[in-house]
């Protein structure tokens, strides 16, 4: 199997997370508290050592990824840690909290604690995913070089028309054309992680010509055979755009949810050690 | 590939879609920002201003606690609250400084005491401190973990750290009076019952510790053989033949922990009827003072000498049982036909029925020098006087035990009542009854596993540990539970 971020080293951080995960588990099936689980008995402060520790690790991986010069370890070994003991924290946050929950501090660090694994598992997914679909689209050119080539469509298009005798069908066509090349790429940060472009004016235009083509328009024959064209294009750059805005918002909710779930951390400790 | 203009829509539009996402930074600052200020800054700047502990306690006392709103300023702290209180402790879940009086520390016992005042000692006061017992309330009693009482929660995980100690108490302690115990099973010893041993000082309770095999004696000044009364016969009673069994005279209190007293005119008088004239078969004489009892028979006879028989000299029911019951030959001969006056009629009465048929059935009777209670037409018969009987007390007062929990045994598989034949006998079970069905806290098949808390309070009853400060564990009479009444004050009568 080919070595990625999960099984790096010969699944290295893997065991270690499920030793971790096991040693939990099995403590706190052993354990009999006084009255009853959490996070205030010996465990539950263990426990609650334990993840507080590894939030801290996880956390550091952002400001490792950050020191470009850092020789502190491969970026991709802190990675794999990074995924792993966070899966790992799932078990161990959940068993500190010793199945009680409420409106309060306490479970709130919880609750986002667990809402930066998970995303962190989508973004783990897209990590893993993304680059081979977003290269793929790119065709070993950059997004530029793929609008530029969206551009050519449109000036070929343009050319075309201009052997073109004038009358109605030139007026159409120069019409159609202007409001497809004219098209924003983007309608705006819902639709780009969406990437449904409802009544697209590059897709209006090809059906236009070629219904135009049907009625026996000769020259709608060349046109419509660029705009489909330059629908696949377009297509293409768009859900490149649609890949980069997912990888991008979820950037937005993984890291300021742990900025957020760092500061729950930081008034849980508190709380719990000012009221004993 | 043709050139194009650099200010192209399309590609100023691509430039602007490949550059990353925004808002990383805003957003982890936003949270960063209301997170700290809504869950630390303002639940602790809200704790640190206001009243002090004590303070509110004060305000508390004097107004309706439970309407009182918080002493925090909108009660920013209550998001730092880990779970729900104790029900008890409700009305003061949103504030945290009633019992944390301090920041950075474990709730003192101070605080909890500040309440909680009469709570009992675990040791005699003369030992507040014992030396490894560094326990606080806290130690055990951790509140926050649901509406279950804070000493509920405690009874059934006491065994280990009980053992700790108690397993070598005789080292810790040299002069306590306390054996050693390590496990119900295994060691502990036999129980220790609270006795009254002089029947004359009902309310000197001293403890003595029962032997396996002996019955502990308690004297009781009463003549009640249990085997008697519990024979698969039955016995025989004016209305024939009655199986009498431990419910005809052992009823349960409402809640089914103890008995209510034994009384005589509830429980006995229906066979142990206190007639003295052999032809009116529906007088008897109270179950009271001997100066009541010699003068009702005093104007009873007196009333005969001047009226004659007030039945007409027919009896109600053909045999007159003046006997004890099962004598069903007992003398029939008018006391109004002796020769004599109206006092040597009655005189004759009493002498029968304190010394034959009636009193000495049951009690320790003896004659003593007259003249009887000044202005009671009764004083110049003979005189009497009655042993006293002592009050009915528990044996073990500190035990929890119910029998409501034990309902699905026959009395008889602890109590051995049906070969017992004197009242004196203390009919209560050795602790190798318990061991039939009791294991200590290690679990044995077909056995209760019953850790300390099963049977024992940690907290000694206030009364028990003011007489502990004495000398000896002797409760107060009014700490005397209803738990195991056997015998009401028959027989105060002097």
């Amino acid at each position: 199997m080919k070595e990625n971020v999960l099984n790096i080293s010969n699944n290295l951080f893997f065991k270690w997370a499920l030793g971790l995960s096991i040693l939990a588990i099995a403590l706190y099936i052993w354990d009999d508290p006084r009255v009853a689980p959490n996070g205030g008995t010996w465990l539950g402060y263990t426990l609650g050592t334990i993840g507080a520790l590894t939030i801290v690790f996880l956390t550091l991986f952002g400001v490792r990824k950050r020191s470009y010069r850092s020789n502190l370890g491969d970026l991709k070994y802190w990675l794999s840690a990074h995924v792993w003991l966070g899966l790992a924290l799932v078990v161990i946050a959940t068993l500190h909290t010793g199945f009680q929950f409420g409106w309060n501090v306490h479970t709130l660090a919880y609750v986002l604690t667990m809402l930066v694994v998970f995303s962190g598992i989508w973004g783990v997914y897209m990590y893993l995913r993304f680059p081979s679909l977003m290269s793929e689209l790119l065709n070993s050119k950059t997004l530029i070089q793929q609008g530029e080539a969206l551009i050519e469509i449109d000036q070929g298009a343009l050319k075309l028309l201009d052997s073109v005798e004038a009358g109605a069908f030139k007026n159409k066509a120069l019409q159609l054309l202007k409001s497809a090349a004219t098209e924003p790429i983007s309608r705006g940060f819902w639709a780009n992680l969406k990437s449904d472009y409802p009544n697209s004016a590059s897709e209006i235009a090809l059906t236009q010509f070629e219904s135009m083509f049907l009625q026996g328009e000769q020259s709608a024959r060349q046109l419509s055979q660029l705009m489909a064209k330059r629908v696949g294009q377009l297509k293409r750059i768009r859900e490149f755009v649609q890949l980069k805005s997912l990888a991008g918002v979820w950037l937005i909710f993984h890291v300021p949810m742990s900025i957020g779930l760092i500061a729950s951390l930081v008034a849980h400790i508190f709380s719990v050690f000012f009221y004993w | 590939m043709e050139s194009h203009k650099p200010d192209e829509p399309i590609i100023a539009e691509l430039k602007r879609l490949q550059a990353n996402t925004s808002g990383r930074r805003f957003w982890s600052w936003m949270f960063f920002l209301v997170i700290t200020g809504v869950f630390l800054i303002a639940p602790l700047v809200a704790s640190l201003i206001g009243d002090s502990n004590s303070e509110l306690l004060q305000k508390r006392a004097k107004q309706n606690l439970v309407q009182q709103p918080s002493p925090t300023i909108l009660a920013f702290d209550r998001v730092w609250n880990p779970g729900p209180l104790a029900n008890a402790h409700q009305p003061w879940a949103n504030d945290c400084r009633v019992c944390h009086s301090t920041g950075f520390g474990r709730v003192k016992d101070a605080d909890c005491l500040t309440c909680h005042q009469t709570v009992g000692e675990h040791v005699t006061p003369k030992h507040p401190k014992i030396e490894g017992l560094n326990v606080t309330c806290a130690s055990c009693h951790q509140d926050h973990n649901g509406a279950f009482s804070l000493a509920e929660q405690n009874k059934h995980f006491t065994q280990g750290n009980c053992s700790s100690c108690h397993s070598d108490l005789k080292t810790k302690m040299p002069e306590t009076l306390t054996q050693n115990v390590s496990d119900f099973t295994k060691g502990h010893p036999t129980f220790r019952l609270q006795l009254a041993l002089d029947a004359a000082q009902p309310t000197k309770l001293t403890r003595v510790r029962m032997e396996e095999g002996k019955v502990l004696q308690e004297p009781s000044n009463l003549k009640f053989p249990h085997n008697v009364h519990l024979t698969p016969e039955g016995v025989h009673s004016p209305k024939g033949i009655v199986k009498t069994t431990c419910a005809s005279c052992h009823e349960p209190t409402l809640d089914k922990v103890g008995f209510k007293p034994v009384q005589f005119e509830k429980n006995c008088q229906s066979c142990h009827a206190l007639k003295f004239e052999p032809t009116v078969s529906n007088r008897e004489v109270p179950h009271g003072p001997v100066d009541a009892v010699l003068s009702t028979l005093r104007e009873f006879y007196s009333y005969t000498k001047l009226n004659g028989l007030p039945m007409q000299t027919q009896p109600l029911t053909p045999l007159i049982q003046i006997g004890r019951p099962g004598e069903r030959e007992p003398s029939a001969v008018s006391f109004t036909k002796r020769s004599g006056d109206d006092r040597a009629q009655a005189s004759a009465a009493a002498t029968e029925l304190f010394e034959k048929t009636s009193c000495a059935i049951c009690h320790e009777v003896q004659r003593v020098a007259g003249p009887g209670k000044p202005g009671t037409s009764g004083k110049d018969l003979p005189q009497w006087s009655i042993a006293p009987t002592p009050v009915a007390h528990t044996w073990m007062p500190q035990a929890n035990f119910s029998h409501a929990a034990h309902l699905m045994q026959e009395c008889s598989s602890c109590h051995e009542a049906k070969s017992s034949k004197k009242s004196a006998e203390v009919l209560m079970p050795a602790i190798s009854g318990c061991k039939d069905c009791h294991a200590g806290t290690v679990p044995v098949a077909q056995r209760v596993s019953s850790d300390c808390g099963v049977c024992h309070n940690f907290h000694m009853n206030p009364d028990q540990q003011a007489v502990q400060k004495k000398s000896h564990p002797i409760p107060k009479q009014s700490s005397i539970q209803s738990s195991s009444y056997l015998f009401s004050s028959i027989g105060k009568s002097k």
